[in-house]
């Protein structure tokens, strides 16, 4: 199911240093997202088309942080843009890690008009207001969280985490996580659940075994 | 005043003026309290609707701030900003929101009560710390959302920020500043003054600065809670209602709000107009009413008075009196009958008069009739002698001696029906005209001394005079001197066989009285009362039966009266009472004359 999402992940993700480590884990279960809702102003009429991946979007994100502060060399965001869909008057997901640089675009799959915005430190951005079937795209070169709002419909909003690396992953259905290729080293992996941080914990990464971080211990 | 109308009429008319005017103006005071009353009872119940008129208007105010604030609060922009954005983009965003809905206040406090962004649009400062500190205790739910902070009051809304996925991150505060704008749209929703009042500064009011002022300044009991009181402003009346937005919060300053109807400007004009469209009227109503009334019956009396004169003018004989033209009215026809009964009564005393004159006439010929009879009775007698004496004068053998006495006789008789004559004369003119003199009782007495001897000379009857008081008479000497000696020929003539007549006078007090007795036989009881009636002779020969009646009748003409006294057996007492004495005014009840003083 998050197939495309992973590849995608898969994607930005460099190629495997020869000092690389794997962290892997386990969240607690998260209650489901609210099924969607279709939302068909104009039931006859068009409808843009819409990939059925969105139905059941990830939400969860976990990424590692370098304790040290070192930031990786030479990363380039891939040249493929990731995108943040207007779908059902949600964005999806709602929220996005990407690497710095990165440009991501925000396709409107609604048969209305919908804007994307933010206020944030981060990034200021305003797309405007646009219609059904087209698309804007916003390049972060800051890191941080990025806020993102509709100024035409309150409830929607969702987080770009613009990060220093790589080194971030979704969770899946049942909680559990991977990140691989990760340079040995002192992280700090932190959690984002939907718009909002969840929680933290610091990790040493090292080659021989795949570091474990479980969550569900501390519920 | 020419009313010919008396002044009793007139006292009472002007007293029933009074109490008329005394009793509508007392019934029109009343009226006026009551409508006063009832007035100020509108006023009032007005009053007391205003309060919750004005707290309905306050919380639809409140309302729709809450609306507003929802929609500020829902705006992803604003949340964003609030949520994300640096503070100027926050404060940014709070002033073009504040823009938009037009508050007077717009502060937004994070989940940690910081500040975010704050806009004070009244006054362009920035929030001081106490009153973020007010702001911050500040619960939405509270029923008006009255605070008081240094700039002024301001009515509050506060509405949690949160969006979905990002919980409350704070809370925006929306608020309206009590001004005296919202003073004035309560004043024009309550018909009410309307007065803010924080501690007992006026923040906003629809009075005058001064009026506010001395609101202010009145003494807390004068205004408890929700009370109607009645005080006064700069001389003005008012009503006026408090209630205090803050009771339960202690610390805050209390914010008063007053409710106030001026009595003056609503009850007075009112009252004016009462009073010009229905008080004014009646009054003058009734003032032309009793005025009217008043000349009406002026009138009335007036014309009723010409009758009245006419009736006293008619009582005294007046009969030519005629009443002004008959007007066609109760009084028209009232005179016109009196005319009519006028003209009748002449006619009828006319007929009166002619009938009267008839029976006078009638009664004296009958009186004539009768003393014709008399007469020629009464002069068979003398004549017979007479007859008897001269044929005895003309026999040749009588001697001079003889002769002498038949004609001593014979003028004997004569006298006597001479006598006759003149007292039928007498009666049969009708009246006798005095000749009045002062006449002293004592001459008088002499007089009749004289002629009584004369008279009695002959006979056994003795003459005896006395005076016991003298006085003077404005009297006729003859005719006095005639009754008395009427008087005493008749007691002569009664004492046939001798006695005594006692002739005294005497004054008592204002009465001249003259007595004249004898101790005769006396006169039989049922005599007596018939003594002065014409022709009684009861009788007595040679009498025409008219002496005591004439005697009577002089004596009344002189103003006196006689009485007969008499015991059979005894003897007779004729008193005569004339008007006497050292001054006397004379009048008689015939002739008028003008009055004398004798001294």
């Amino acid at each position: 199911m998050h197939k495309p999402f992973l590849a995608l992940i898969l994607l930005l993700v460099p190629a495997a240093s020869l000092s690389a480590g794997t962290v892997e884990g386990w969240l607690p279960t998260f209650p489901p997202p609210a099924t969607l809702q279709s939302v068909e102003r104009y039931p006859t009429g068009a409808k843009p088309a819409m990939p059925d991946t969105f139905a059941k979007p990830p939400v969860t994100v976990v990424y590692l942080v370098s304790a040290s502060g070192q930031k990786p060399e030479n990363l380039e965001p891939r040249s493929t843009h990731p995108q943040v869909a207007q779908v059902n008057r949600r964005f999806i997901p709602e929220v996005l890690p990407v690497l710095v640089g990165t440009t991501v675009e925000f396709p409107n799959f609604d048969p209305f008009f919908h804007n994307a915005f933010s206020y944030s430190k981060t990034k200021k951005f305003d797309l405007g207001r646009y219609p059904a079937g087209k698309s804007r795209s916003v390049t972060f070169d800051k890191t941080g969280p990025v806020r993102v709002f509709c100024e035409i419909h309150s409830d929607m909003n969702c987080v770009i985490l613009v990060l220093e690396n790589p080194y971030f992953a979704y969770s899946d259905a049942e909680g559990s996580f991977k990140i691989e290729n990760v340079p040995a080293g002192e992280y700090i992996l932190k959690v984002w659940h939907k718009t909002s941080e969840w929680g933290s914990r610091a990790v040493k990464i090292s080659e021989e075994k795949p570091a474990t971080v479980d969550f569900r211990e501390d519920q | 005043m020419k009313f010919g109308v008396s002044r009793l009429q007139r006292q009472l008319f002007f007293s029933a003026l009074g109490l008329i005017l005394i009793l509508v103006l007392f019934s029109l005071f009343m009226i006026y309290k009551a409508a006063k009353n009832e007035l100020t009872g509108y006023l009032r119940e007005e009053l007391a609707q205003s309060l919750p008129v004005s707290k309905k208007f306050l919380q639809q105010r409140q309302r729709y701030l809450l609306a507003e604030g929802q929609v500020i609060a829902n705006d992803p922009r604003f949340f964003a900003a609030m949520v994300e954005g640096d503070p100027a983009t926050a404060q940014a965003e709070a002033e073009r929101f504040q823009k938009i809905v037009n508050a007077d206040l717009l502060l937004v406090t994070g989940s940690q009560g910081q500040l975010l962004a704050s806009v004070m649009e009244k006054t362009y400062e920035k929030i001081k710390e106490t009153d973020l500190a007010v702001l911050q205790k500040f619960d939405y739910r509270d029923w008006d959302g009255m605070r008081a902070l240094t700039q002024g009051i301001y009515q509050l809304v506060q509405i949690p920020l949160q969006a979905a996925g990002h919980g409350e991150i704070g809370h925006l505060l929306l608020g309206y500043a009590i001004d005296s704008a919202l003073a004035q749209a309560l004043k024009d929703i309550t018909h009410s003054e309307v007065c803010f009042f924080l501690n007992r500064t006026p923040v906003a009011t629809t009075l005058s600065a001064a009026a506010a002022a001395e609101l202010g300044h009145l003494p807390e009991q004068m205004t408890k809670m929700e009370q109607i009181h009645e005080i006064s402003l700069l001389k003005e009346n008012f009503l006026v209602l408090r209630r205090n937005f803050e009771g339960d919060l202690p610390p805050q300053p209390p914010i008063w709000y007053y409710l106030l109807k001026s009595e003056d400007k609503v009850i007075v004009p009112l009252m004016n107009q009462v009073f010009r469209s229905f008080f004014l009227p009646v009054l003058i109503g009734t003032l032309v009413t009793i005025l009217g009334s008043y000349f009406l019956s002026m009138k009335i009396s007036r014309r009723l008075e010409k009758l009245v004169a006419g009736a006293h003018q008619i009582s005294s004989g007046n009969l030519d009196f005629t009443l002004p033209p008959p007007a066609n009215d109760e009084i028209g026809r009232l005179s016109e009958a009196f005319n009519q009964m006028r003209i009748s009564l002449k006619n009828r005393l006319a007929e009166l008069k002619e009938a009267h004159a008839q029976a006078m006439r009638e009664e004296r010929l009958g009186i004539v009739g009768r003393m014709a009879a008399t007469i020629i009775h009464d002069f068979r007698g003398p004549m017979q002698i007479i007859q008897g004496s001269a044929e005895l004068l003309a026999m040749p053998d009588e001697n001079d001696e003889k002769r002498k006495r038949h004609s001593g006789i014979i003028t004997q008789q004569v006298e006597r029906m001479a006598n006759m004559t003149q007292e039928l004369l007498d009666f049969a003119k009708g009246e006798t005209r005095a000749r009045r003199v002062i006449l002293d009782i004592e001459d008088l007495l002499t007089e009749i001394n004289f002629q009584a001897e004369e008279l009695c000379r002959n006979s056994p009857v003795r003459v005896d005079a006395e005076l016991k008081k003298p006085f003077q008479l404005w009297a006729d000497k003859e005719k006095i001197l005639r009754v008395l000696m009427n008087l005493i020929r008749n007691a002569k003539e009664a004492m046939a066989g001798g006695g005594e007549i006692r002739v005294s006078a005497f004054l008592d007090t204002i009465e001249g009285v003259i007595q004249v007795s004898d101790n005769g036989p006396g006169l039989a009881p049922e005599l007596a009362g018939q003594l002065f009636e014409p022709f009684a002779t009861f009788g007595k020969t040679g009498g025409t039966g008219l002496g005591l009646a004439l005697s009577k009748k002089i004596i009344q003409e002189h103003g006196g009266t006689i009485q007969c006294e008499s015991e059979p057996g005894k003897g007779t007492t004729f008193t005569i009472r004339l008007p006497a004495g050292k001054l006397v005014a004379m009048e008689t009840p015939l002739h008028s004359q003008t009055g004398e003083i004798i001294i």
